[in-house]
């Protein structure tokens, strides 16, 4: 019953949200139409955010509980983080042509989020070549837990370093307009149940296999 | 493509991935019963 509140919230969350961010809002003064991308981008970013964060959680609760379903979880976190990530960063390259100039202009956020791709890839290779469960599991606990720091350093990237990426959530709220940031709202709830669905489903698929496997 | 047309393939797009989401869903209901 909750996975079906889950997709109906997002389903409709996203669509309200896109046709508003599509259709409704006037074109930006300096950016004109490129600007809508960023409904998409934001939202996309916070949601890959909260999924390594998730990956965290789960790995810190499988190195004290030794119990397989976390792993499970932190691997599907994992996963679908990864799989945002990449998203926000082809949605940022977009935006990035159309505000800065270039595709890629190894801004800090660009490559620190590279970054967090990278070690997150790694992660999940790192998973890929363990058989033994227990050991698979321990030792990409532990590498969870070290991974969430590239996450940390992306976040606060703009703030130590000079960057042309924009501060977005300030110590003050966040520095948009009203309506703005009531779309936005809208869009990250949507991003945020999606990406709940797809760990949910995910661990699933990890827990059945995991279980052929032994039988 | 104007925005009319970028959001009906957002919406075609967002139709397919929570149509999927639910095939999925259902499958693995239909294997771990």
């Amino acid at each position: 019953m909750l996975k079906r509140v889950n997709y109906i919230i997002g389903y409709l969350s996203l669509t309200i949200g896109s046709y508003f961010s599509l259709l409704i809002l006037k074109p930006e003064k300096n950016l004109g139409e490129i600007y809508r991308i960023f409904f998409f981008h934001f939202p996309l970013a916070i949601a890959s955010y909260i999924s390594f964060f998730l990956c965290l959680v789960f790995s810190i609760a499988y190195l004290k509980k030794r119990n397989l379903q976390f792993d499970d979880l932190a691997s599907s976190s994992a996963e679908v983080g990864l799989l945002f990530c990449i998203l926000a960063i082809i949605t940022g390259a977009i935006f990035s042509k159309y505000a800065w100039g270039e595709y890629w202009c190894w801004d800090p956020k660009q490559t620190t989020t590279l970054m967090v791709c990278l070690v997150y890839a790694s992660y999940l290779a790192l998973r890929s070549s363990i058989d033994e469960y227990e050991t698979k599991a321990r030792s990409s606990s532990v590498f969870g837990i070290f991974a969430f720091f590239t996450v940390i350093l992306s976040y606060v990237s703009t703030r130590i370093w000079f960057s042309l990426h924009p501060t977005i959530i300030t110590r003050g709220g966040i520095a948009l307009e009203k309506e703005m940031v009531i779309i936005l709202l809208l869009m990250l709830c949507g991003m945020l149940s999606l990406c709940s669905s797809l760990i949910i489903i995910n661990k699933e698929i990890k827990r059945i296999e995991r279980k052929v496997r032994n039988e | 493509m104007n925005n009319r047309g970028i959001f009906i393939a957002t919406m075609i797009m967002l139709t397919l991935i929570f149509a999927y989401l639910i095939y999925l869903d259902l499958k693995l209901r239909r294997l771990t019963r």
